[in-house]
């Protein structure tokens, strides 16, 4: 298998246990930027931007997970934590201060040419120009002081403890983003968002409004992970993974009849019992020959690029999945058949998705616990980045590293020395390697000559054997 | 090496130096490499994969007989005694440690095939073992040819083992055909160049010239002397002997050659079948032989044409910094110009590309690569077998193989095109375009500008002119908004609107960028135009957010990593196509 190194990496300090699902990358404080965010079981959450800590939230519980999502429904990403003792919290960047950040940094512009013109009247003393941007750098990085701590906390509620899986999404197909946890006493639960009609929106900084509680479903099994996932018909499922590599589907979206069903029955003022979503199990396969009780982890939605999906377009639009387990197998799943599955000696217990290739295609990234990290694509092909250190968390996604620069692809690893490691800009364009070809018909112009025309020179060097044909090549790169 | 891509990299589970890696090029034009780490093990790494184009790298673990348990292993090397099959010899030499702390055994161990294979088997080989105790400590290992002239003329070549040592020596183990074995030759009669040094000897190089009748021979010591001579391989007399003296330890040295002739040009090319016949010199003409030396802290030294100027002329390439030790080098054509580069790595996890600059006829770093650990050696080997050669190099950590990025294979093979502007120019502007579409981007209109605005007309007067900026224009990239294009192709850039929209950090000016970096002042959403121009650029300086006016003598302000370039002069830059692109 094709294995990398990687060198571009950040390395923040961050201490105390971290579990599963207390890390996540993503746009926190809606400036179109990606940020990372991680929680302990100290109750600390740290915020890093680019290559600095934010924002400390410390004075929580246990962090069991984190979301970033647009839990509100407002076209802002609201950063949801959910405390292993059953508090969720949801902190934001308040609108208002961002607004007298930016008058700050107006202002500060305007003070920037202020002093620019003075200068401009007397150019000869270059001693003070040097100052001058000096301070105003100094003061620009007090401004950026000040900024600091811009996250708070605009909401606070009590759900049901020992949560340890959450997704923000869309999983009745309205439009609406809805929260789904998964507790470790093999119930999932979701939730959506309400906030209180014909009232200002904040009273005192916080919200007003709360979760309300939607579904509860209890599996059978523990829950190794949750993910959304778009049946045929384009409507979304949970899939939550079960021991052994299976998973059970929750469909929960109403159909239109059931929904004018549903009126009928509100008008009953019956009660909010009119759940008609389906439930059902998966053993995929070739289950049976498993390990009924390995722990399994499962990633939906694995988008595929248009160029791949043209050449099988007699299988569905529907996209597919990847199921991973501890005992090292992972498998690319679609319509609930195999693909193909894999078997590597490592155990591997987070699985993510990340279109590292930028191909328009989703990869699939997998780690093990001793820091091997499997990279695969829709057709098997593999790259392998071992991090010579155990890692206790895991995740991937896109990370801003540099003001300017646009989001670039990264693995997080927490490792066991209280460090975070964020490898950034993954260098990787494909994940097979290829033999140079030469463009033959560039090739045959050199061998068109009297004796030969020019179909007799393309058939004569299509028909070069493999030596010489790398002579020639060898030859024409570096005369040698 | 921004067109380098990892290809592989092979993990060793404890680290290697700078003599354990050796590569074997196999008969039928295959490369495979072999790695030693200190404690023992040696893996051999080899790309397979013939049936279509797909590579698999392979790396298996050989294990060599009579390496005893415990012992380490300092260097090794090959080579293959027939010109037509593979008859392979492969040294080792390692120290067994014994338990008392006192006595140290040093031993080179020589593998060869037992029978004349066909083929090549490893495993073979490394059963096969003579052993010779040596009595000091080896240092670098390395092989030549031994000359042997018959009264008719004729030469034969016998290719024997070097090996330098703890006791400031030399010496050369040939193979004694009739017995078998392997003998240490007297070095005076056959080698007069190598006598008793100030210190041991870290670095070997040979080069033969004038078919074999001349021996070059360089050496570079553990206290930084260095020694340049030729040998006639008739008479073995020096013909001339010259020697230097560094102030440090000298990591490496290579001699290579550049060839005067410039090369030949691709309209009469040669039937490649009768290729390999031909000698590098009969094509390409006297070779101009230079000498790099690398010193550990001192800055890597480049003697140029040493036949002719001996150790008198030379460039010193500028360091990076002065807190790494410079560990190994090699000299290759990496970006397919004329000129070869050289390559040092560092141990400060970096591989320094020098460039010559045939205007101002000088060496500059011209990039840097970083890998994952400190580098031990560095070749350019054809791994693959696909006549595109790879860089290999071997870290503390494992190897690591970059092949050429697929992204240029269109470009590649007019390379050699005899055009004045060399080639690269034209691929690297092509490859910038190409990464448009890696980015999930879709050009949605390609469209050359109108070109007769008045500035137009000034710009090209200065770009034929005879003034300074003769030969400084550069294809750069400027992001904007949609709706300013058809403003911008009127009027051209206006510098007295900078910093409108996006601020002016590095000055009040046009910024020019690379495609990468001119995403970011597009607009978010939507089309995205990019306006490709050319711009006149000669000296640069670091500007600031309060340069309005650029110094005497300047005309471009850089962002420090050369990524931004600000122009202040509406007649150094002119537009000549946009590029309107969308997200997918």
């Amino acid at each position: 298998m094709r294995a990398i190194s990687l060198v571009k990496k950040i390395e923040f300090e961050f201490s105390g246990n971290v579990a599963r699902n207390a890390l996540t990358l993503g746009d926190v404080d809606n400036d179109g930027k990606f940020e990372f965010v991680i929680g302990n079981d100290q109750g600390e959450v740290a915020i890093f931007k680019e290559q600095e800590r934010l924002q400390t939230i410390s004075n929580l519980s246990f962090v069991a997970c984190i979301a970033v999502g647009d839990i509100r429904n407002i076209n802002r990403n609201s950063l949801v934590i959910v405390t292993a003792d059953g508090w969720c919290y949801i902190y934001e960047v308040p609108e208002d201060t961002k607004d007298i950040i930016g008058n700050i940094r107006d202002s500060l512009s305007n003070l920037k040419v202020g002093i620019d013109e003075v200068e401009g009247q007397n150019q000869s003393s270059s001693n003070t120009e040097v100052n001058s941007t000096n301070e105003s750098v100094s003061s620009e990085k007090k401004n950026k002081k000040e900024i600091k701590n811009f996250l708070i906390c605009v909401h606070k509620q009590r759900i049901p403890s020992n949560v340890k899986n959450i997704i923000l999404g869309d999983i009745d197909n309205d439009g609406l983003v809805e929260m789904v946890v998964g507790l470790t006493d093999r119930v999932v639960r979701s939730y959506r968002w309400v906030s209180e009609p014909d009232k200002a929106e904040t009273l005192e900084g916080k919200l007003l409004g709360k979760f309300v509680a939607l579904y509860k479903w209890e599996c059978a099994n523990q829950i190794g992970s949750i993910t959304l996932h778009s049946g045929i018909d384009g409507n979304p499922s949970i899939l939550v993974a079960q021991p052994g590599g299976t998973f059970m589907r929750i469909k929960c979206q109403t159909d239109e009849e059931q929904k004018s069903e549903n009126i009928t029955n509100k008008a009953d003022c019956s009660s909010r019992d009119n759940f008609s979503g389906s439930i059902d199990y998966q053993s995929l396969g070739i289950s049976r020959m498993r390990n009924q009780n390995i722990s399994t982890e499962i990633i939906g939605d694995l988008k595929v690029s248009n160029i791949n999906q043209g050449s099988n377009t007699d299988m569905s639009k529907n996209t597919p999945y990847a199921i991973a387990t501890l005992d090292g197998t992972i498998m690319l799943v679609q319509n609930e058949i195999i693909l193909w599955a894999i078997a590597v000696d490592h155990q591997i217990f987070a699985l993510t998705k990340l279109d590292i290739t930028n191909n328009g295609s989703d990869d699939i990234v997998a780690c093990s616990w001793d820091g091997q990290t499997y990279i695969l694509d829709h057709e098997k092909n593999s790259v392998r980045f071992h991090l010579e250190e155990p890692v206790k968390a895991f995740h991937s996604g896109w990370y801003n590293v540099e003001d300017s620069e646009m989001p670039v692809t990264a693995l997080v690893y927490v490792t066991f020395k209280n460090t975070v490691i964020i490898y950034y800009d993954i260098p990787l364009k494909d994940l097979i390697c290829k033999r140079f070809e030469p463009d033959y018909h560039r090739l045959s112009e050199l061998f068109v000559n009297s004796n030969r025309n020019k179909e007799q020179a393309l058939e004569y060097v299509q028909n070069l054997d493999k030596k010489s044909r790398k002579d020639l090549i060898e030859y024409l790169l570096y005369n040698s | 090496m921004n067109n380098l891509k990892e290809a592989h990299y092979f993990h060793i589970p404890s680290q290697g130096n700078i003599y354990s890696l050796t590569d074997i090029k196999l008969s039928n034009g295959h490369t495979i490499v072999l790695i030693a780490s200190l404690k023992r093990e040696i893996f051999y790494f080899e790309y397979i994969g013939d049936t279509d184009d797909v590579l698999v790298p392979t790396t298996k673990e050989v294990s060599f007989t009579y390496i005893p348990s415990g012992a380490e292993i300092i260097s090794l090397n090959a080579f293959n005694k027939s010109s037509l099959n593979n008859e392979f010899v492969i040294g080792i030499t390692f120290i067994k440690n014994s338990n008392d702390s006192d006595t140290l055994e040093t031993f080179l161990n020589i593998y060869s095939q037992s029978e004349d294979h066909e083929d090549f088997n490893i495993e073979d080989i490394a059963q096969n073992c003579l052993t010779i105790g040596l009595n000091f400590i080896p240092y670098k290992l390395t092989h030549t040819e031994l000359v042997h002239w018959n009264n008719d003329g004729n030469a034969t070549r016998e290719i024997v083992f070097v090996l330098s040592g703890s006791d400031n020596m030399v010496h050369i183990y040939h193979e004694d055909t009739s017995q078998h074995i392997y003998k240490e030759l007297e070095t005076k009669e056959r080698f007069p160049e190598f006598g008793k040094t100030p210190s041991p000897v870290l670095w070997i190089d040979f080069y033969h010239i004038n078919n074999y009748t001349e021996r070059i021979t360089s050496f570079a010591c553990d206290c930084g002397y260095v020694k340049l001579l030729k040998i006639d391989t008739r008479t073995n007399k020096i013909i001339y002997n010259m020697s230097t003296r560094f102030g440090n330890s000298i990591s490496s040295l290579q001699l290579y050659a550049d060839f005067e002739k410039p090369a030949m040009d691709t309209k009469n090319c040669i039937d490649p079948l009768c290729l390999p016949e031909l000698k590098p010199e009969k094509r390409d003409g006297r070779p101009v032989i230079n000498l790099v030396v690398v010193n550990t802290i001192l800055p890597p030294v480049l003697f140029c044409h040493v036949l002719k100027y001996g150790l008198s002329d030379y460039h010193t390439l500028p360091r990076l910094d002065d807190c790494t030790v410079l560990s190994c080098c090699t000299v290759a054509n990496i970006d397919f110009c004329r000129k070869k580069e050289i390559l040092i790595g560092t141990s400060s996890d970096e591989i320094l590309l020098y460039k010559y600059d045939t205007t101002e006829s000088k060496w500059y770093l011209e990039e840097l690569k970083h890998i994952a650990a400190p580098i031990l050696c560095v070749k350019h080997l054809d791994l693959t077998g696909d006549g595109v050669r790879e860089l290999v190099v071997f870290s503390m950590k494992g190897l690591h193989v970059f092949q050429l990025d697929q992204a240029l294979r269109f470009g590649r093979l007019n390379l050699n095109d005899n055009a004045e502007n060399p080639t690269k120019h034209k691929v690297k502007i092509n490859k910038e375009l190409f990464n448009l579409f890696e980015n999930n981007n879709e050009i949605v209109k390609y469209e050359t500008l109108d070109t007769n605005s008045s500035e137009y007309e000034k710009l090209q007067r200065r770009i034929n002119g005879p003034l300074l900026y003769n030969g400084h224009s550069k294809m750069m990239f400027h992001g904007t908004k949609k709706q300013y294009v058809s403003g911008i192709c009127e009027n051209n850039f206006n510098w007295r609107l900078s910093g409108k929209s996006r601020g002016h950090k590095h000055g009040y000016g046009v910024n020019f960028t690379s495609i990468k970096f001119a995403q970011n002042f597009t607009a978010n959403w939507g089309t995205k135009a990019i306006i490709l121009a050319d711009v006149l650029c000669k000296n640069t300086f670091m500007g600031n957010s309060l340069t309005r006016v650029p110094p005497h003598h300047y005309d471009t302000s850089v962002r420090h990593d050369k990524k931004v370039y600000i122009k202040f002069d509406g007649a150094e830059f002119n537009t000549k196509y946009v590029i309107y692109l969308s997200r997918c």
